[in-house]
């Protein structure tokens, strides 16, 4: 084995690496950009008062019809629950839900779904998502935010 | 390298090479707090296979005030006094100059001091807010004020080392940095503008918030501070592995380094892009524009190729040595390496290991892929085979020569170091497809799971809970054995320097020339300010607008 074939190797797994990054790079842009995969939304810069929440449209925490099976949702997370703690769907309903958190930062993982967002005091994370099969997907809080964190569950019921 | 001559009969080991004392102190106080982090991992296995022992634990409060202490002694602690130790020692030996030893103390007592106040506050069940410590969650001063020390003293060592750098430097002018120093320089630079972000949200946010000074702190410019280090700090941790797989292994196998010109653009290229990658860990956050998400996302794959880069040329370095030797075949070549040396045979299944862990970080990076996994059992599986085997079953591998080499001390029982060594990467093996496993089935990390009834996770996860479990026991032996040989090695009576190893600097196959490109990265100066402008460019924007925007909230203690 030469140098010569080493480097000739070399050459080749540095381009097979590059267009490898590349790709991945580019495949991953696609689904953010077109949004094949939901990501968290928010007004950047613009926040709530979490001492008062009940000013914002955080102060009733509810589902909210807003026509043909199209939902939005309004949902505070503080220790260790969110608020509401169960949502009723039916299967084919999209879901506009709209978190944030009265104290620390917390998580939001719908189980089963690619929904997972960061649920930070004051900052209002928005992100949609459209339940095609009915089932019971639980809500998990994923990020540490005291001695109850791991007891700090919801869920989604969505009916055929 | 210069060889002892001053053997007295009991032999002082450090009267002709002071700063081996330095690099032993360092690296041992490392191993010790990292034999406390890891005393606790099996019972968090446990958890995570649905088995609780925390109330057999009375002297720990929670299963968070252990989880702190494992993530805050394993990934800050150890590596950081490890790191310190071998990257002060390893270009003092190669330019054979030594540290100004007084000062030289003092950042090793500066260190201890500062975890010493952190210890305080975590042992106390004052600071229980895990090694990421978020706010508002909100830990003592102590903590934070421990945590900043522990930072600056080893940014101090850093400096120190460039010191030496630079004096060699001025007497060598027109020459090439010898490749060791080069590594070692380029990973110091790296870390000190990697550091800026955790120095800045210690010192100007969280201090001062924990001590009363401020009413309010805020969450997301903290936390994008954090990740400014937290992410490249994993290069701060890999990197000085990096060393030893370019500059040691291939000796230890027999052969030499291929190509030193591409090993100084791999560390170059580390360099430059280590950094302006941090948003990848927040793309879930909201107050973070999509656009610099994804600048970041791509910047994180760009990081990704001088780890490819070395893949190839450790693996072609093997093959080269195993060839030489007599090795034949597709390969076959592999039985001919020396895998009775503990050593050897640690840092090839951490290199071993982190292909996996590279393969998952793909996905990690990947934000649409992230969301399924960001958060859950997955990750704790991801950085068990990057930071816990591939860093510090290399760190193991290289005690075992280390250890010899700086005390004249044997290494105690090779047989048993090998075996530590490949229980090691077995357990690490199971753990890693066990807590992968639980993550996509939608299982959190740092989650006290055990506590909860079986119908909420572990009725759907008896396997991977399983595999889980069994690892913690593994890695439980694993330990035990690796802590053996160290103790029975640091504790041997026997002092041999004359015969102790050197340092396994392998020869190089085909050298740099100072060409134009070379003497280029060779100005690690300039590779440093070019890192940062870069830096600025892709954090500025976002950390502008939290700063003209706050969102001050007042802390809280939930532990
Ligand atoms: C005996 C070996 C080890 C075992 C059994 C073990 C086990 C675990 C487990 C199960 C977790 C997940 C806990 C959770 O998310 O709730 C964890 C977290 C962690 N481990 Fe280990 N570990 C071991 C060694 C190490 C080593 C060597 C390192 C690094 C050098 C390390 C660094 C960490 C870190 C940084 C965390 C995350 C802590 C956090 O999420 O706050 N561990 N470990
Ligand atoms: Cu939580
Ligand atoms: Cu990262």
């Amino acid at each position: 084995m030469d140098l010569h074939t080493v480097e000739r190797f070399e050459r080749v797994w540095i381009g097979f690496a590059i267009v490898m990054a590349l790709l991945m790079g580019l495949a991953a842009t696609y689904n953010v950009v077109r949004a094949v995969v939901p990501t968290v939304r928010s007004s950047v810069g613009q926040h709530v008062d979490i001492k008062n929440l009940a000013a914002t449209p955080f102060g009733k925490p509810e589902l909210k019809r807003l026509g043909f099976q199209t939902y939005e949702l309004y949902m505070v997370a503080h220790i260790f629950e969110f608020t509401p703690s169960e949502i009723k769907l039916k299967a084919g309903d999209s879901l506009e839900m709209h978190l944030t958190s009265a104290d620390v930062i917390h998580g939001f993982q719908i189980l089963g779904t690619t929904i997972n967002v960061e649920v930070i005091p004051g900052e209002v994370a928005t992100v949609a998502y459209r339940f095609k099969k009915p089932g019971i997907y639980m809500i998990v809080c994923n990020e540490y935010c005291g001695f109850g964190h791991h007891k700090m569950l919801a869920r989604i019921v969505v009916t055929a | 390298m210069s060889v002892s001559t001053l053997q007295s009969p009991r032999a002082d080991a450090y009267v002709v090479h002071p700063e081996r004392k330095l690099a032993l102190y360092y690296v041992v106080t490392g191993l010790i707090f990292l034999a406390v982090g890891v005393a606790i991992g099996p019972a968090q296995a446990l958890n995570y296979a649905g088995i609780d022992v925390y109330k057999y634990l009375p002297f720990l409060k929670s299963y968070y005030q252990g989880l702190t202490l494992h993530g805050v002694l394993n990934a800050l602690v150890f590596t950081t006094y490890f790191i310190s130790g071998l990257l002060i020692y390893l270009p003092s030996r190669e330019l054979n100059l030594r540290p100004r030893l007084g000062f030289a103390w003092f950042t090793y007592w500066l260190m201890n001091f500062g975890v010493i106040l952190a210890a305080i506050a975590i042992l106390t069940n004052g600071s229980s807010v895990l090694y990421t410590f978020y706010p508002p969650l909100q830990g003592s001063p102590l903590f934070y004020i421990g945590a900043a020390l522990l930072v600056v003293s080893s940014l101090l060592v850093g400096v120190q080392t460039l010191w030496l750098w630079a004096g060699w430097r001025d007497k060598h002018r027109g020459q090439l940095t010898p490749i060791v120093t080069y590594m070692c320089c380029a990973t110091w630079c790296m870390w000190i503008l990697a550091s800026m972000g955790i120095v800045v949200e210690t010192v100007f946010l969280l201090i001062p918030w924990s001590l009363g000074w401020t009413s309010g702190v805020d969450p997301l410019l903290s936390r994008t501070l954090f990740w400014w280090t937290g992410h490249p700090i994993v290069y701060f941790w890999l990197l000085p592995a990096y060393v030893s797989w370019y500059a040691f292994v291939p000796k230890q196998a027999g052969g030499k380094m291929l190509s030193e010109p591409l090993t100084r653009l791999t560390f170059a290229l580390f360099l430059l892009v280590s950094v302006p990658v941090g948003l990848h860990h927040q793309y879930g956050d909201p107050g973070i524009s999509t656009f610099w998400k994804l600048i970041q996302m791509s910047l994180t794959f760009v990081v990704a190729l001088p780890s490819m880069i070395t893949a190839f040329s450790v693996a072609a370095s093997l093959e080269n040595a195993a060839r030489a030797k007599g090795g034949r075949g597709l390969l076959g070549w592999i039985r001919v390496l020396p895998w009775g040396e503990a050593s050897f045979t640690a840092q090839v299944l951490a290199m071993v290991s982190f292909i996996f862990g590279g393969a998952g970080g793909i996905v990690n990076a990947s934000m649409d892929l992230n969301q399924i996994i960001h958060n859950t059992a997955w990750i704790p599986g991801h950085f068990h085979i990057t930071v816990g085997t591939a860093t510090t079953l290399s760190f193991f591998g290289i005690s075992f020569w280390l250890l010899p080499h700086l005390t004249g001390k044997p290494l105690w029982n090779p047989r048993l170091a090998l075996w530590s060594v490949w229980t090691w990467f077995v357990g690490m093996m199971v753990f890693a497809v066990g807590m992968h496993w639980e993550g996509l089935l939608g299982i959190p990390r740092r989650a006290y799971i055990s506590s909860l009834p079986s119908t909420v996770y572990a009725d759907g996860a008896r396997v991977p809970m399983a595999l889980t479990g069994i690892s913690g026991m593994i890695l439980l032996i694993s330990a035990v054995l690796y802590y053996a040989v160290v103790i029975r090695t640091l504790t041997g009576r026997q002092r041999d320097l004359e015969n102790a190893p050197a340092i396994p600097f392998s020869e190089i196959l085909s050298k740099a020339t100072p060409t134009r490109f070379q003497k280029l990265i060779d100005d690690l100066g300039l590779l440093f300010w070019v890192g940062a402008i870069l830096v600025l460019a892709v954090y500025l924007p976002s950390l502008i607008q939290m700063v003209q925007n706050p969102n001050l909230v007042k802390g809280w203690q939930l532990w």
